[in-house]
């Protein structure tokens, strides 16, 4: 397929499955027919080209959010998978270790991308060796504990920054946006202000 | 096998071969970050300086306007200059009903050397088409930049906003290839990890010696900025990009002078911060790093500056010499780099005009021409053009 296809119409994909997932929650696609689920599907897959104005619906929401890292499309197919399927992809504990390696990557970029910080982390997205041997790292160890797909969706991103899925030389567009970078912090709290009140409610009824 | 089964139990074997497949996408990002260039170039003269050759020996100066129209019902703003492939000279500002109005288009007009007069202008970029051509939504158009590389592809960077003012700006590029019989269709620059980024463009860019393009850029929320160095690709891909000074470092558009080898000098806008004079920085590694910017003798009400090396070596700066408004714009000269400073020639002196001057631009043709633009009042954009004779015969 032409490159330039791919780079034009991928960014309409995390939409397009951002929109079944809120098709699939709350029209209960589990539990429609054939015909209905993919007529909806359908309908995800086109309402992004509606035209709005001189541009499309897909283009006015990337207008606002820039960009939709692969991570967040992987992620989103994923739970798509889980409510059409009804089969979860992804353990509890996985989503924690993936939200915990997003969040202090996020934290990290985007200190340095308002200037908070000296060090310069959207410089190393450009291909540097420590970034990948870091991350490298990390995957050889999530796959050692079994972590599967946390190292497969890590995997993931490094394929789609190898073949420019994204029309950007830097590997952070790949890894994380905003968007991801709230929920998967957000996330983490949650997790952890359960695990406390977990441990204190054993704690009492001890 | 189902997916489910995959991720969740997989056996011995299709774990391992699972494993190595994913790491296995390692191998040409390592492959190519090894086989890379060095990210320190050296800088270059810029592509668009050509060798000087000596012009006519005694000292000349004229000024005009690039269009002689004053009208209240148009504001221009932002001018910027590079030479075009086949060696005339262009110009472009932007233009509208007011600064982030609509209706402000980006407009352009060649210089007609022998008859000594811009030919009339013509639209190069409106928000409309910006919008159309690049697939985001577009509110408003703002500031242009002009370069012309060593293939003689005059680049046009231009700030967008999408989202709220200038803090939620974007950069976006369009090039010509035929001397701006033609222009590519507008493609955003991605400068930054976060959408609208607050990054916006005014200082001319320089080349580095394999080719990629510096641009200086700043990045503007509210009363907090700073200013930042963008390195971009023979395609218009952001390639590296570094800070200029450190994380406290301020001023904003910066106005480069490229040196020689690894050298190179920057001087900042001051915003809003006491004691209001330029700043200076500098590298000696390429623009990998650069000095904290520290304050120059040059006073300025946080308004733009232009600063260009002339053929002997001299920097001249031009400049809004007031902590408090536009109302006069001077020149001055260093003989040290940028250290000392000795003001040589006021173009404007007027302390009654509400508009100002502002937003000076230098060019120096191969004849040793210097160009200046700036705007004047607001109304229109002011052309003088002398040589270093003349700036001698001021002082």
């Amino acid at each position: 397929m032409n490159e330039d296809l791919v780079i034009s119409v991928y960014p309409y994909v995390p939409l397009m499955l951002g929109l079944a997932v809120l098709a699939s929650t709350f029209l209960r696609l589990d539990r429609k027919s054939s015909l209905t689920k993919l007529i909806i599907l359908a309908a995800c897959v086109l309402i992004p080209f509606l035209p709005v104005d001189d541009i499309d619906l897909g283009r006015y929401y990337l207008s606002v959010v820039g960009h939709v890292s692969a991570t967040s499309t992987l992620l989103l197919a994923a739970i798509l998978y889980q409510r059409i399927a009804g089969r979860n992809l992804l353990a509890q504990g996985e989503l924690t270790i993936l939200a915990s390696i997003i969040s202090v990557g996020s934290a990290l970029l985007y200190a340095s991308a308002f200037g908070l910080i000296g060090f310069n982390a959207f410089e190393l997205g450009f291909g540097s060796l420590v970034l990948f041997s870091v991350l490298l790292a990390i995957n050889v160890l999530l796959f050692g504990f079994g972590k599967y797909f946390t190292g497969c969706m890590i995997s993931l991103t490094v394929i789609a920054y190898n073949v420019n899925l994204l029309d950007s030389l830097n590997y952070w567009d790949y890894f994380t946006d905003p968007p991801l970078a709230v929920l998967s912090g957000s996330w983490l709290i949650f997790s952890l202000y359960r695990s406390l009140f977990r441990a204190e409610r054993s704690r009492v009824s001890a | 096998m189902s997916a489910l089964r995959l991720f969740h139990k997989p056996s011995n074997a299709v774990s391992g071969i699972l494993s190595l497949l994913c790491l296995a996408a390692f191998v040409p990002v390592f492959l190519e970050t090894l086989f890379r260039p060095s990210a320190s170039a050296d800088i270059e003269i810029p592509a668009d300086t050509c060798p000087v050759r000596p012009g006519p020996a005694g000292p000349f100066h004229s000024a005009g306007f690039i269009e002689d129209i004053e009208s209240d019902e148009v504001s221009v703003h932002s001018a910027t200059m590079a030479r075009l492939g086949n060696g005339k000279l262009l110009a472009a500002w932007f233009e509208g009903s007011h600064e982030g109005a609509p209706d402000v288009a980006i407009h352009a007009a060649a210089w007609d050397k022998a008859a000594k007069r811009w030919l009339p202008p013509m639209v190069l970029v409106t928000r409309e088409k910006a919008q159309a051509e690049i697939g985001r939504f577009i509110r408003k158009i703002g500031n242009p930049v002009l370069f012309t590389d060593h293939r003689k592809r005059t680049w046009l960077f231009f700030v967008t906003v999408t989202i709220g003012g200038w803090s939620g700006s974007d950069v976006n590029f369009k090039y010509t290839d035929d001397s701006g019989k033609t222009w590519s269709p507008a493609k955003r620059l991605k400068t930054a990890p976060i959408p609208h980024s607050g990054t916006l463009v005014r200082g001319n860019p320089f080349e580095f010696a394999d080719g990629s393009i510096a641009l200086p850029v700043y990045r503007e929320y509210g009363r907090f900025s700073f200013s930042e160095l963008v390195r971009i690709n023979s395609e218009g891909e952001v390639i590296g990009k570094v800070r200029i000074g450190d994380s406290n470092s301020r001023g904003m558009q910066p106005s480069i002078v490229a040196l020689d080898g690894k050298n190179a000098i920057g001087f900042l806008r001051p915003r809003g911060e006491e004691p209001m004079r330029i700043m200076r920085t500098t590298t000696d590694n390429g623009g990998v790093t650069w000095t904290l910017p520290t304050d120059t003798e040059l006073r300025n009400p946080d308004a733009g500056v232009a600063a260009m090396r002339l053929a002997s070596g001299s920097l001249m700066m031009v400049y809004n010499d007031s902590v408090l408004d536009r109302n006069n714009l001077r020149m001055s000269v260093s003989n040290d780099l940028g250290a000392t400073w000795r003001q040589v020639y006021s173009f404007e002196d007027d302390v009654l005009s509400e508009a100002g001057y502002s937003y000076p631009n230098l060019y120096q043709n191969c004849d040793g021409e210097v160009h200046l633009l700036y705007t004047w009042r607001r109304k229109k954009i002011k052309h003088i053009v002398f040589n270093a004779s003349w700036v001698n015969s001021a002082r």
